[in-house]
C-alpha cells in the first residue's frame, strides 16, 4: 500500500523529472496542492487502523495493539488476507503468552501464497514461539534451514542470536562462537549473548576462551543502564574467575571495572578483599570489607563481609577491634533473622503477591516492567528474594500474575462502566423517541425549501457575453437604481412636467452616461456575479449535504430506538462476573505457588544467617577465652 | 579463610545463571492461557459495544502522524474545532518514538454536526538543536453524511529546522 502524500510525492518527482531538472522546491509544490476529501476507501481505512496498531505497539502498549487488531477483525477491516496485520497479531500472542493462537496464525500465513520476506519472517516468528516453549531442536531445524532465506539484517541478527542461544545450552561452543562473531556486540542482545557466551564457556572448564569474551564486554561501549549493570556483570564473573584460579592480580583488574553504586557493587566488594586478602594483603582487604559492612546489611555478600572484617582484624592483631566487629556481626544476624521472620510473616498474610505489584505500574500496559529492577528497588522482604527474582521460573509467575492483575483492574472498570452505559442508552432512546417526530415533520418542508434552493441555484447562469441591452444585468446595485429611475422617467416623460425637447435631450445624455459606466464596469462587475454565482452553488451543495446528514442522523436514530444494544450490553454482565471469579482463583493459585518459592528462599536464608550467628557467637567466645587466658598468662608470668 | 572457596562458587554460581534478554515462557498453565484469551474476547466486544453506543452516528476522527525518522522532536500539540479546544496530548519520548516509526495516533474523536468546521492546531517542538519553538495551523474541512477522516501529517520542513502541517482528508461516502 503506497501513502497518499507518498504518492504524490511520487507523481511529483515523475513530472518534475520529465518537465524540468529535478528541483526540492517543484516536489514540495506538488505537495502543496489540495487535492481535497477523498472517498474512504477499504486501503484508506486500513492505512489509518493499521496506523493506529502500529502506534500502540511502538509505545510499547501491546494489550492495546492486540485490541484494536481484533476489532478491527471484527469489523471486516483486516482479515486474512492482510498478512502485514495477522503478522502482526501472531507475534503480539507470543509475547502475551498465548502461543497456541500464534501458531495458527503462522501456519495459516505459512500456507499462503506470500511474500517471501513475509515468509521468512513468519518462520522467524515460528522458530521464536518454539524456542520460548524449549522445543529447541524443532527452533533450529527452522532459524538453520533456507526457510530463513530473505530475511533483513535485523531479523538475520535476531536469527543468529537465537541459534547461538540454543548452541550454548547444548554445550557446543564452537558452532555458537560461529554464530555469534556475526552478532554486533553494540546492542543488547549482542551483549547478552557475549555475556551468556563467556559464562557458559567458563562452566564448561574453557575458562580463557570465556574470559577472553567477558573482558571484551568490559571493554565494549553502551551508556544505558542495561549495558552498565552487563557490564558490572561480566567484570564481577571475570574477577570471580580469575580468583579462582588463584590470579589475583587480574581478578583484582576485573573487579576495580565495577560500578562502586550499581547493582553488583556489594559483591564486588566482597571479591576484591578476597582477591587481596589471598594475596596476603589483609591491611588492603580489611577496608574494603569495611565499606562492604556499611552497606545494606540484608544483602549475602555483605552479611559475608560481617564475619570476614573481624577476621581481617585478628589476623593483623586488632583484638578489641575484632572483637567489637564480631559484636557487631552478632547484632546484624539477629536483627536480620528477625526481619527475614517478619517477612515470612507478612508473605503468609493474605494479597501478599499484590504488594509486589509497584504502585506506579497498576494502571500501565499489561506487559511487567524489568523484574531485576523491581527486586532492587523494593524494600523490605524483596531484598531478601532477589535470587527469587532473579529466576526465570519465578519471574515467569510474577509476569503472569502482573498480567491477570492487570485483566483483574480492567473487569472491574469494564463492571462499573457497564451500568453508565446502559444508562447513556436508555437515555438516548427516551430522547430520540422523544424528538424523532418532531424532527421528521420539520425535516419534510426543510428537503422541500433546500431542493427548491438548489434548483434556484442551479438555474443561475451568466450569459454568455455582455448584453448591453440589459444593463440591469450588468450594472452594480447603485447603477441598478439609478437605471431603473432614469428608464422610468424615459417611459413617462411625455406625461411629465416640462416634457420639452431641451429635457429629451438631457434625459438622453444622461441615459447615454449611464450606460457608459456601467459597461466600464461590466467585467469587474460579472467576476463579482461568477463569484457570487459560485459561492451560492457552493453553499447549496453544503446544505445538501446537511440534509443528507440529518437524514442519515434520523435513520440512525430510527435504528436506535429499535436496536439490541440494550440487551447485549446487560449480557455481557455475566460473562464479565464469570472471568471475575475465574481471575480471583488464578491469582490465588499464582499467589500460592509465588509463595511456596518465596518461603523457601527465606528457610534457606534463616538457616544460613543461623550459621553465621553461631560463628560470630562462637568467635565472641573464642577472643573472649583467649583474652582471659592472656590475662592469666600474664598474672602468672608476673 | 578456607570456607572463601565455597563462597567464590557460590557468587560465580548465581552469576552464572544465563541472562537473556527475553524470558522463557515455559510453565504457562492452561488456566492462565484460557483467561487471557477469553479476557482479550470480552475487552474486544466491550470496546465495540461501547463504540456503538457512543458512535450510533458517523464520527468525525483527527489523526497525527509525522515524518518517519524525524529529527526534530514534537513535544505536544492542542487541538481546537470552530474555537473549541477538543484534544491536547503532550508526547513522551516513547510515544514520539512511535510516531516516528509510522505509527498514526488518533487525537479526536467525536461527533460533529454537519457542514463547515475549521480545525485549528498548535504544537510546540524542539529543533535539531533542543531549540523551542511553536507552530500553528488552521484547516476548513465540511463534515457531510458518512465519517470524517482527517489525517494531520507534521511534516519536517528542512529548511527551517521546523514542522510544517499536511493535512488529507477522506469521506466515508
Amino acid at each position: 500500500m503506497i501513502k497518499p502524500p507518498l504518492r504524490r510525492w511520487l507523481i511529483g518527482t515523475c513530472l518534475a523529472a520529465s518537465l524540468a531538472p529535478a528541483h526540492a522546491a517543484k516536489v514540495e509544490f506538488f505537495d502543496d496542492i489540495d487535492a481535497g476529501p477523498q472517498p474512504l476507501g477499504l486501503e484508506q481505512s486500513r492505512y489509518l487502523a493499521f496506523g493506529e496498531v502500529m502506534y500502540d505497539y511502538y509505545r510499547h502498549a501491546n494489550f492495546q495493539s492486540i485490541n484494536q487488531l481484533l476489532i478491527n477483525q471484527k469489523k471486516n477491516l483486516f482479515d486474512e488476507d492482510t498478512d502485514y496485520a495477522q503478522l502482526l497479531l501472531g507475534d503480539l500472542y507470543v509475547s502475551y503468552g498465548l502461543p497456541d493462537k500464534a501458531e495458527v496464525i503462522f501456519n495459516s500465513l505459512l500456507k499462503k501464497d506470500i511474500l517471501s520476506r513475509t515468509r521468512a519472517q513468519t518462520w522467524l516468528h515460528k522458530a521464536e514461539l518454539h524456542y520460548r516453549e524449549g522445543r529447541l531442536d524443532e527452533a533450529a531445524m527452522i532459524l538453520d534451514s533456507d526457510k530463513m532465506k530473505g530475511l533483513e539484517p535485523e531479523d538475520d541478527a535476531k536469527r543468529r542470536l537465537m541459534l547461538a542461544n540454543i548452541m550454548m545450552r547444548e554445550e557446543d561452543f564452537t558452532g555458537a562462537l560461529d554464530y555469534l562473531y556475526s552478532v554486533p556486540v553494540d546492542t543488547d542482545e549482542g551483549r547478552y549473548a557475549t555475556y551468556n557466551m563467556g559464562v557458559a564457556l567458563i562452566r564448561a572448564g574453557q575458562d580463557p576462551q570465556g574470559l577472553k569474551l567477558l573482558n571484551s564486554l568490559i571493554s565494549a561501549g553502551g551508556s544505558s543502564e542495561q549495558a552498565l549493570a552487563l557490564r558490572d556483570r561480566a567484570a564481577l564473573a571475570a574477577g570471580l574467575t580469575e580468583l579462582k584460579e588463584n590470579n589475583t592480580d587480574a581478578a583484582r583488574a576485573s573487579l576495580i571495572q565495577v560500578r562502586s553504586e550499581g547493582p553488583f557493587s556489594e559483591d564486588a566488594l566482597l571479591a576484591l578483599g578476597l582477591a587481596n586478602y589471598r594475596r596476603g594483603d589483609v591491611r588492603k582487604a580489611l577496608p574494603i570489607w569495611l565499606e562492604a559492612v556499611r552497606r545494606n546489611s540484608s544483602h549475602p555478600s555483605v552479611q559475608e563481609a560481617l564475619l570476614l572484617a573481624p577476621r581481617a582484624y585478628e589476623e593483623l592483631g586488632g583484638m578489641p577491634q575484632a572483637l567489637a566487629g564480631y559484636q557487631y556481626a552478632a547484632e546484624q544476624y539477629r536483627q536480620a533473622l528477625k526481619d527475614v521472620q517478619q517477612a515470612m510473616d507478612h508473605i503468609n498474610g493474605n494479597g501478599w503477591a499484590k504488594t509486589l505489584i509497584p504502585k506506579s505500574n497498576e494502571g500501565d500496559s499489561l506487559l511487567p516492567a524489568d523484574i531485576e529492577a523491581l527486586a532492587q528497588d523494593n524494600s523490605g522482604e524483596l531484598s531478601y528474594l532477589y535470587k527469587l527474582f532473579a529466576s526465570n521460573e519465578f519471574s515467569q509467575r510474577f509476569r503472569h500474575y502482573r498480567q491477570i492483575y492487570q485483566i483483574q483492574k480492567m473487569l472491574e472498570h469494564w463492571q462499573q462502566a457497564l451500568p453508565a452505559m446502559l444508562g447513556s442508552y436508555h437515555q438516548q432512546q427516551a430522547q430520540l423517541s422523544q424528538a424523532l417526530p418532531k424532527v421528521r415533520a420539520a425535516m419534510t418542508d426543510l428537503i422541500h425549501r433546500q431542493e427548491t434552493l438548489m434548483m434556484d441555484a442551479d438555474a443561475l447562469r451568466l450569459p454568455d457575453h455582455m448584453d448591453m441591452n440589459r444593463p440591469l444585468d450588468l450594472g452594480n446595485a447603485d447603477q441598478a437604481i439609478m437605471w431603473q429611475k432614469v428608464d422610468a422617467l424615459d417611459r413617462h416623460f411625455n406625461q411629465l412636467p416640462g416634457a420639452g425637447p431641451r429635457n429629451a435631450e438631457r434625459l438622453k445624455r444622461l441615459r447615454g452616461l449611464l450606460l457608459w459606466d456601467i459597461a466600464h464596469q461590466s467585467a469587474e462587475q460579472r467576476q463579482k456575479q461568477e463569484q457570487d454565482i459560485n459561492q451560492l452553488q457552493d453553499e447549496s451543495q453544503v446544505l445538501a449535504q446537511r440534509v443528507a446528514a440529518v437524514r442519515q442522523q434520523i435513520s440512525d436514530a430510527n435504528l436506535r430506538t429499535r436496536d439490541d444494544l440494550g440487551l447485549r450490553l446487560q449480557q455481557q454482565e455475566q460473562r464479565i462476573e464469570q472471568l471475575k471469579r475465574q481471575t480471583a482463583d488464578t491469582l490465588k493459585a499464582l499467589e500460592n505457588s509465588m509463595r511456596a518459592d518465596a518461603m523457601n528462599v527465606l528457610t534457606r536464608t534463616q538457616h544460613h544467617l543461623a550459621d553465621q550467628l553461631a560463628e560470630a557467637h562462637l568467635a565472641i567466645a573464642r577472643l573472649q577465652d583467649s583474652s582471659v587466658s592472656d590475662r592469666n598468662n600474664q598474672r602468672n608470668g608476673s | 579463610m578456607k570456607a572463601l572457596l565455597p563462597l567464590l562458587s557460590a557468587l560465580l554460581l548465581s552469576l552464572g545463571q544465563l541472562a537473556y534478554a527475553d524470558n522463557s515462557d515455559t510453565g504457562l498453565s492452561e488456566q492462565i492461557r484460557q483467561l487471557k484469551s477469553e479476557a482479550l474476547d470480552l475487552n474486544r466486544d466491550l470496546t465495540l459495544l461501547e463504540q456503538e453506543l457512543l458512535y450510533a452516528s458517523p464520527q468525525t476522527n483527527v489523526f497525527v502522524s509525522v515524518d518517519v525518522g524525524t529529527p526534530i522532536r514534537l513535544v505536544d500539540i492542542n487541538l481546537t474545532i470552530d474555537g473549541n479546544h477538543v484534544a491536547y496530548h503532550f508526547y513522551n519520548d516513547q510515544e514520539f518514538q512511535a510516531l516516528t516509526k509510522g505509527g498514526i495516533q488518533r487525537l479526536y474523536s467525536g461527533n460533529l454536526t454537519s457542514g463547515h468546521h475549521v480545525l485549528s492546531a498548535v504544537i510546540n517542538g524542539y529543533d535539531p538543536q533542543g531549540k523551542d519553538y511553536q507552530k500553528t495551523t488552521s484547516y476548513s474541512f465540511t463534515k457531510g453524511a458518512g465519517r470524517k477522516m482527517i489525517e494531520m501529517q507534521v511534516r519536517d520542513d528542512l529548511n527551517n529546522h521546523q514542522h510544517k502541517f499536511e493535512f488529507h482528508e477522506w469521506n466515508q461516502q
